[in-house]
C-alpha cells in the first residue's frame, strides 16, 4: 500500500502559517508604537538618540556648532527635525517579528533582538547623521536619500541581518555546530 | 499618517500575506540550502547593484525620459478618451514631464477644444524601478550564462512595469482634477475603467508587480537553462 506523503502539505502549510505570524507580530508591534504618546517617545527615546546624533555631528563639524532645540538637529545651515517615523522603528519591528516567527532557542532569540536593535540603532545613527550634512551642503541627493536610498539600505540590511541570523540558528537548532 | 478604512486594511494584509506565503512556498528550499556566504553574496550584490542602477538613473534620467515619452503618450492616449495627450520634458526642472493635452469632450468646467496642461514628477518612478534589476542581479544562480540571462531580461522587464505604471499614474492624476472639478459642481464623475488599476498601483501594486515579474524572470532562466 502507498502511504501518501504528507510532507509537502504540512510544508506548504507552514508555509503560508509563517508569514501570517510574521504579519500579526509585526501589526502587534506597531500598534503598541502607535499607542505611545509622542511626549513619551520622546522622553525615553527620541531625546537620548537626538543628542547622541547631535555629539557625533559635533565631534565631526565642530565649527557647525550643531544644538538641539526640542526633537530638531539646528544649524546655521541645516534644521533636521527628528519625528516618530525617523527612528528606525519599521526596521527593529521587522527584525523583531522575523526573529519571533522562526523557531529557535531563548537564548538565540533575545540575542537575536538585541543584535537586531544594536545595528538598527547603527544604521538609524549613520542615517541621521548623513541626512544632517546632505541638508546643509546637497538638498536634492538629501531628498533622494532620505525618500529612497536610506529607507531601502535599512531594510535590506534588516533582511540581511534576520538571514544570516536565521542560517546560525537553524545550524544550532540541527546540532551542526 | 493616513487611516485606512479597516476594510481595506485586511485586504491590503490578505494581499501581503498571500504575496509572502507564495514566495516563501516557492523559494523556501533556496533560502534553506544557501550556504552563509552565499547569503552575504545575495544581500551585498542587491545593495551594490541597486545603488549603481540608482545614481545611474538619477544622473541619466533626462535622456532615459526623452527616450520613453513617445511610448508613454502612445500609451496615455490609448487608455483614455476624454482628451488627447502630447508630453514633453519641462526646460528647468527636467525630472518633471509636462503633460499638454486638449479636451475631446464637454467636461466641466472644459469645454471640447480647450486646452490644459499638468505636471508629473517622474524621477520617482524611475528611481523605483531599480530594484527589478537588482533582484536579478543577486538572485543566486549556479553559471554565469544564467546570471547573464536573468540580466538581460530584467531590461525589458522593466521597461514593461514603466509602461503599465507611468501612462496609469499620468491618467490617474488628470482623473483626480477633473473629479475635484466635477464635485464643484455637484457633479459626480464616474470611475474611469482602468480605476481598479490605478487603486492597485497606489496601494503598493508597483512592489507585487515587480515581485511577480521577479518569479517570472527566474521561471524563464531555469526553462532556458
Amino acid at each position: 500500500m502507498l502511504i501518501p506523503n504528507k510532507k509537502p502539505l504540512a510544508s506548504a502549510y507552514t508555509s503560508m502559517l509563517l508569514p501570517l505570524c510574521f504579519l500579526c507580530i509585526f501589526m502587534l508591534f506597531d500598534y503598541w508604537y502607535q499607542a505611545l504618546s509622542d511626549q513619551t517617545l520622546r522622553f525615553y527615546y527620541h531625546d537620548y538618540f537626538i543628542s547622541f546624533c547631535t555629539y557625533i555631528i559635533n565631534t565631526i563639524a565642530p565649527e557647525d556648532r550643531v544644538k538641539v532645540i526640542q526633537n530638531a538637529i539646528i544649524s546655521s545651515k541645516a534644521n533636521l527635525a527628528i519625528v516618530r517615523t525617523c527612528d528606525g522603528s519599521s526596521s527593529f519591528f521587522i527584525i523583531s517579528a522575523a526573529i519571533l516567527t522562526f523557531r529557535s532557542t531563548l537564548r538565540l532569540t533575545l540575542m537575536g533582538i538585541v543584535a537586531g536593535f544594536i545595528l538598527v540603532i547603527f544604521l538609524n545613527t549613520v542615517r541621521i547623521i548623513s541626512l544632517y550634512f546632505l541638508m546643509a551642503d546637497n538638498p536634492v541627493w538629501f531628498s533622494y536619500t532620505h525618500l529612497a536610498i536610506a529607507p531601502f539600505l535599512l531594510i535590506s540590511i534588516s533582511c540581511g541581518y534576520f538571514s544570516i541570523w536565521a542560517y546560525h540558528a537553524n545550524e544550532v537548532n540541527h546540532g551542526n555546530t | 499618517m493616513e487611516t485606512l478604512e479597516p476594510f481595506i486594511l485586511i485586504a491590503r494584509l490578505f494581499v501581503v500575506w498571500g504575496i509572502l506565503s507564495i514566495l516563501f512556498i516557492c523559494y523556501r528550499p533556496y533560502i534553506f540550502s544557501s550556504t552563509k556566504l552565499q547569503i552575504v553574496g545575495i544581500f551585498g550584490r542587491l545593495i551594490s547593484t541597486w545603488l549603481i542602477l540608482f545614481f545611474l538613473c538619477t544622473h541619466y534620467h533626462v535622456a532615459i525620459s526623452k527616450t520613453l515619452l513617445p511610448t508613454f503618450t502612445f500609451l496615455l492616449n490609448l487608455i483614455q478618451s476624454d482628451y488627447t495627450a502630447t508630453l514633453s520634458l519641462m526646460n528647468n526642472a527636467t525630472e518633471t514631464i509636462k503633460m499638454d493635452v486638449i479636451i475631446l469632450r464637454d467636461l466641466h468646467p472644459f469645454i471640447q477644444g480647450t486646452p490644459y496642461v499638468q505636471y508629473f514628477y517622474f524621477l520617482p518612478s524611475l528611481q523605483a524601478i531599480v530594484l527589478l534589476p537588482a533582484l536579478s542581479v543577486s538572485w543566486p544562480v549556479r553559471h554565469i550564462l544564467s546570471r547573464v540571462f536573468l540580466v538581460f531580461m530584467s531590461i525589458p522587464l522593466s521597461l514593461f512595469l514603466l509602461m503599465l505604471n507611468i501612462p496609469v499614474q499620468m491618467a490617474a492624476s488628470f482623473e483626480i482634477t477633473f473629479s475635484k472639478l466635477a464635485n464643484l459642481k455637484n457633479l459626480i464623475r464616474p470611475d474611469p475603467p482602468y480605476q481598479l488599476w490605478i487603486d492597485f498601483i497606489a496601494n503598493g501594486g508597483n512592489l507585487v508587480l515587480t515581485l511577480l515579474l521577479m518569479v517570472f524572470a527566474i521561471k524563464l532562466q531555469k526553462t532556458w537553462t
